[in-house]
């Protein structure tokens, strides 16, 4: 026997591993002969006892977040029966639905939290003194609201999530689009989102409104396709791309509104309360707004790409975890005011439903 | 490693959070250990554990008890930490920070940890899982979904090239 067969039979019996009796025979002699063997023997015991007497990094108590975490869990949904899925990417996937306009905000400083959504729950159970709101109460204040925002922007130290999103009536070609977002935010001023347009057109020569945009000291980074200045319908289907990187401007605010609308809320004007409900399994506060007034939760129509139109009293409705105050849920829904018909004929739309959502 | 008593995971699979808090103090610890080995991030490995327990928590009910409970949630770990690191990889893509980052842990051993950062990821999460954590090389191979043929040849390799690296760190350090 030789070293490059012994000495992988030498390394499954020091870990305790069965081998068969006549090659752990053959390794065992050849290796008594072997000071190449006998090295890598003694080599391996000297590792092993390296890495047991290595003093071990501290290991915090994670046992009371995580409990907390698991109880916002058990909250939320019952489990799964299923094996565990592990998923392909860092991020979590959430109810959402939301487009902004890039009006930002900058991020508060805080205590370092785990970056998912429950973390969130944790902050907003922190922060309100108290979980879980019964969906009898009597509705908030937009101005508690407001409180609960800006509490939860301010202890927001990192957070990734995946949207789904359907816009509808982009063009009579294609009426319904799809597309996820990702989001990541890590305190105190790193962002980033990617637009992925997961949509079927008609031709592979469209071009996608696929999006990325990073701000990360000490560059801000764009790419994606150029946005049309005119109507969609007169858009070309084949849109120039673009990719530049320019100084990150430490003053600008992040448009983080998709994670917690802090910007949206900086002012109670335009913003009613409708109720506190129960959405899916957790409590959440609905909202609503106009689409002029929304501008802060949407963020990637100013980035580029190309989007239906929107009219200024569109109505949005906006629900946020009355835990964690993080949206869950936002639409868009036509607004009934006499004037959109004269807008949706300059833009080429068919007339659309006050009861259907254009954007969720 | 230690594993728990198959009656508290049973309880816990029928839904006693006392019982899952049981699983939680017995087994964060190592947890974060092989988190933290995975991710060389103190931070992330943080974020790892309590995402591995939540995923744990939410797929129990899934776990059929036909491998020890401590391997199951390594492999959560492990699908975490590798979720995180890709995530975080996003991040370095543009700013042109590398994959490998500075030890956080003041106390650990330099050279053997030098040497571990020198294995691929692959042999290093095999290594650390036998020597680090005692898993058997079937635990190994259930915790990375590979077969335990390869858990020998990676627990080999890896062996192979730490005892190379430490052989040459001390022959550099008689000359």
């Amino acid at each position: 026997m030789r070293c490059q067969r012994a000495q992988p039979v030498l390394s499954a019996r020091f870990d305790g591993e069965a081998v068969p009796r006549p090659a752990a025979r053959a390794a065992d002699a050849h290796a008594a002969a072997c000071p190449d063997c006998t090295a890598f023997a003694e080599g391996a015991a000297r590792i092993r006892a390296a890495v047991r007497i290595r003093s071990a990094s501290p290991v915090p108590d994670l046992v009371d977040p995580i409990m907390a975490s698991i109880a916002t869990e058990q909250r939320r949904a019952p489990r799964d029966g299923g094996a565990e899925r592990p998923p392909s990417a860092a991020w979590l996937r959430l109810e959402r639905s939301r487009r902004q306009s890039p009006a930002r905000n900058g991020a508060g400083s805080g205590r370092t939290l785990v970056a998912a959504a429950v973390i969130g729950l944790v902050v907003g159970s922190v922060a309100v003194g108290g979980p879980w709101r019964p969906a009898a109460e009597q509705p908030l204040a937009v101005a508690a609201v407001a409180d609960h925002v800006r509490a939860a922007a301010a202890s927001l130290r990192a957070y990734s999530a995946t949207y789904a999103v359907v816009e509808r009536g982009f063009l009579a070609d294609v009426a319904e689009r799809r597309f996820e977002i990702d989001v990541a935010f890590l305190h105190p001023q790193r962002f980033r989102m990617d637009v992925r347009d997961l949509t079927d057109y008609p031709s592979t020569a469209w071009t996608r409104t696929s999006l990325t945009y990073i701000e990360d000291s000490p560059a801000t980074y764009r790419a994606g396709s150029e946005g049309c200045e005119t109507f969609a319908h007169l858009c070309s289907t084949t849109r120039p791309t673009y990719e530049r990187s320019t100084a990150y401007a430490g003053g600008m605010p992040l448009p983080i509104d998709l994670i917690v609308p802090i910007a949206t809320f900086g002012s109670t004007d335009g913003i009613r309360v409708v109720d506190t409900e129960p959405l899916g399994a957790t409590d959440a506060v609905h909202l609503v707004m106009s689409f002029e007034r929304a501008g802060p939760l949407f963020p990637v129509l100013e980035l580029g790409g190309t989007w239906r139109p929107f009219h200024r009293r569109d109505r949005v409705d906006v629900w946020l975890d009355a835990a964690s105050w993080f949206p869950l849920r936002t639409t868009i829904t036509p607004s009934e005011v006499p004037q959109r018909r004269d807008w949706e004929m300059r833009f080429g739309l068919p007339l659309e439903p006050a009861d259907a959502p254009i954007l969720e | 490693m230690r594993d728990p008593d198959p009656r508290t995971v049973v309880r816990a699979r029928e839904g006693d959070l006392a019982a899952f808090e049981e699983l939680v103090r017995l087994l964060q610890a190592d947890a974060y250990a092989f988190a933290w080995h995975l991710t060389r991030d103190r931070t992330l490995a943080e974020d790892v554990t309590q995402e591995a327990f939540i995923r744990a928590f939410r797929f129990l009910k899934g776990f059929r008890g036909d491998q020890r409970f401590a391997s199951w949630l390594f492999r959560i770990v492990r699908n975490c930490a590798m979720d995180a690191l890709r995530g975080r990889t996003r991040w370095t893509a543009l700013t042109g920070e590398g994959p490998e980052r500075a030890l956080t842990d003041a106390t650990a051993r330099i050279e053997l940890d030098a040497a571990l950062r020198a294995v691929s990821r692959e042999h290093r999460e095999a290594f650390l899982l036998v020597e680090v954590f005692g898993l058997s090389y079937q635990e190994v191979a259930d915790v990375l979904g590979i077969a335990v043929g390869t858990v020998k040849s990676r627990m080999f390799r890896a062996r192979k090239a730490l005892c190379d690296a430490i052989a040459d760190e001390a022959e550099a350090d008689a000359r």
